[in-house]
């Protein structure tokens, strides 16, 4: 049976109780949504006491299931004011299902101004102040972490830009190295983990098996049959394993759909220089190491090393999303520098994509000119170093737009787009428009249809068939993120049928339930939707919010001159299957 | 008879063997008869389609049967993905 630890700063009290029934068969971002829409006033501030900061593995997480070491935290988001759960590999998830823990609930705040520390171990939980982990940058609090702690526990930590309670902060997530490389990024977590005066969670699993199944026998065979359709498909077994994620870079860009100085052109010039392809050479070159998974069972690794110059440790390499935002939404062209980038965001503890699309925005604005990578890496330390304008930058694109006269601001829900223009990629746009956490790509990833050809083909350009693409990915990615798989399975189990059941036959084996496809969809994937859509609705939001700003309405983006075009009543048609 | 046309064309990652130089990721010019397909492109490079998943043609995702316009810029990926 699993537990909750629920965590009041107020009182400095750890009680572990047990999972509610009405969440039994619930994990990931079903139970984060569920506590969040259950137990957070929809109307409170994002920073007050009455916001919770729920932290929640997936269902697999803790067993031998292939890529499932995926977790998802969840509160009221600082950044866009909806419900958020924000979702990161690394280590802490599969931790948290070694000790049974179904999630940790963090309440209240604090009464001393000290950092705190919870560690847990198969014992339970302990909260004490550390006030020696004040200011540190992630690095260094990790550390510090391992230095007292071991080098084998899990960590989920805060840097300053967190402490700081800033809107862009992150939650970081120790790798497999014990590096604090993997973030729950999007939606300002991090600010709502300051706001409750938590630096750190240490997780100690030692002594403690991997997580039992109701039917190991049945959960054996399943996980086989899916690792052998994760080995065997092209993307999952072999391009993805190869070049990363920032293979798409150039995909992307042949698509004209890569948006370049703050989505201003869907094609960048200098996307050669921080493509997939140059990030594998340049690795290769200096001995890092190409093939890196990012948590323990992750058979496909599109993580990398990425060493400097000198051969030392810079960053893992950076992402196709962080390269985009600091890269081509910069005008830089310079991978070196965003892999700097890179390290410095994962140290102060910030959203590369929101860090970049703002840095983009302030470019615009003429704090600095475009493809200034120099000037971009001394703005991050700003942050760090909480100046007043390292405040404006941290708290996001739309404020930053604010407070530099800036119109085109590419934000949903005040949150910023991720590396795909709308404009050249209808289906992402209305995942943008109408997801519940903003604009947000992994959500109802349509590129997969629209530019991939994964799962089937839907032309981009054009309006039609978009809603209801995008409304299908959307619950089945839910149901995903509820599982602790990794997203990226999804390439493979959209081409590959018995992928897909093979998903439901490890949950049915390890949960003890008989579902069905379309249950499984249904409880874990549109059950979501609904709670985190009532949630919003609570909080204040109305279709309004369910719109793209308008200039993507009227600008043309070349190369191919469209514009957003898909309409009001089918954005507003989306959820309607729900 | 018909001027032949040139297409500027990228071969990326897993693809790269098949470029004149395999380690030159550049455009490079192929000339074809006028009409070409993006098949005759691929079978002129001795790309195998099923490994060609995704042609760009102009920025346009294209089928294999897609006429060629001269000048054209074509992009093709294998099966690839990311984030």
């Amino acid at each position: 049976m699993r537990s909750v630890l629920r965590v009041r700063m107020g009182a400095l009290a750890v009680a572990k109780e047990e999972l509610a029934e009405a969440c039994r068969l619930l994990g990931g971002r079903a139970l984060t949504s569920a506590l969040v829409a259950a137990e957070v006033p929809a109307t409170c501030h994002p920073l007050s006491a009455e916001n919770r900061l729920v932290i929640a593995p997936g269902l697999l997480s803790g067993t031998a299931a292939p890529c499932s070491g995926r977790i998802s935290i969840g509160a009221k988001s600082p950044l866009t004011g909806t419900i958020k759960e924000s979702n990161a590999g690394g280590t802490a998830a599969q931790a948290m299902g070694r000790l049974g823990l179904a999630a940790i609930v963090v309440e209240g705040k604090p009464k001393s101004e000290a950092p705190h520390l919870l560690f847990i171990n198969k014992d339970g939980g302990r909260l004490s102040e550390a006030p020696e982990l004040k200011g540190l940058g992630n690095y260094d609090t990790v550390k510090a972490l391992h230095e007292r702690f071991g080098e084998k526990v899990a960590c989920i930590t805060i840097g300053p830009a967190g402490e700081m309670r800033l809107a862009v902060a992150s939650v970081a997530i120790t790798d497999v190295d014990g590096r604090p490389t993997r973030h729950c990024g999007r939606g300002g977590l991090g600010a709502v983990m300051g706001s409750k005066g938590l630096k750190a969670i240490v997780l100690d699993t030692a002594g403690l098996p991997r997580a039992a199944s109701a039917n190991p026998e049945a959960f054996a065979a399943a996980a086989k049959r899916f690792a052998k359709h994760l080995a065997t498909h092209p993307v999952t077994g072999q391009t993805l394993p190869m070049y990363g994620t920032n293979a798409l870079a150039n995909v992307i860009n042949s698509a004209g759909a890569y948006p370049t100085r703050n989505f201003s052109a869907g094609t960048f010039e200098g996307v050669d220089a921080i493509s997939g392809e140059t990030e594998r050479e340049t690795i290769l070159a200096r001995n890092g190491n190409p093939r890196h998974p990012c948590h323990p069972g992750c058979t496909i690794g599109c993580s990398s090393i990425y060493p400097d110059k000198e051969g030392n440790f810079l960053s893992k390499g950076p992402e196709y999303e962080t390269v985009w935002a600091h890269g081509a939404n910069c005008g830089i062209a310079d991978l070196d520098a965003i892999a700097h980038m890179d390290r410095a965001d994962d140290d102060i503890g910030l959203d590369t994509i929101e860090m970049g699309a703002t840095i983009a925005v302030a470019m615009e604005g003429g704090l600095l000119p475009f493809g200034d990578a120099a000037g971009a890496l001394r703005l991050l330390e700003e942050v760090r170093s909480g100046t007043p304008l390292g405040r404006i930058l941290g708290s996001g694109a739309a404020v930053t737009g604010k407070c530099f006269g800036v119109s085109r601001i590419p934000c949903v829900k005040g949150q910023a787009m991720p590396a795909y223009d709308p404009r050249a990629a209808k289906g992402i746009g209305v995942t943008y428009a109408t997801s519940t956490m903003g604009a947000d790509h992994t959500a109802g990833y349509a590129i997969a249809q629209n530019v991939l050809g994964v799962g089937g083909s839907v032309n981009p350009l054009k309006p039609d068939g978009q809603a209801g693409l995008s409304a299908a990915l959307q619950q089945a990615t839910a149901a995903i993120d509820s599982t602790g798989l990794c997203l990226f399975i999804a390439f493979c189990v959209l081409d590959v049928p018995d992928a897909g059941q093979a998903v439901v036959d490890m949950l049915n084996a390890h949960c003890g339930t008989a579902w069905t496809p379309d249950d499984y969809v249904g409880i874990l994937g549109k059950a979501t939707l609904r709670a985190e859509r009532d949630f919003n609705r609570r909080a204040g939001f109305t279709a309004a919010a369910d719109r793209l700003p308008d200039f993507m309405k009227s600008e043309a983006l070349p190369p191919h001159n469209t514009v957003f075009d898909v309409s009001d009543s089918d954005l507003d048609g989306v959820h309607a299957g729900l | 008879m018909a001027e032949p046309i040139t297409v500027q064309v990228t071969l990326r990652s897993i693809l790269g063997k098949y470029r004149p130089d395999p380690r030159d990721r550049a455009p490079f010019a192929r000339e074809l008869p006028a009409g070409s397909t993006v098949r005759d492109l691929l079978a002129s490079l001795g790309v195998p389609e099923a490994l060609a998943k995704l042609v760009f043609v102009n920025h346009v995702r294209s089928d294999p049967a897609v006429v060629l316009p001269d000048g054209a810029q074509v992009d093709v990926f294998p099966p690839i993905a990311g984030g």
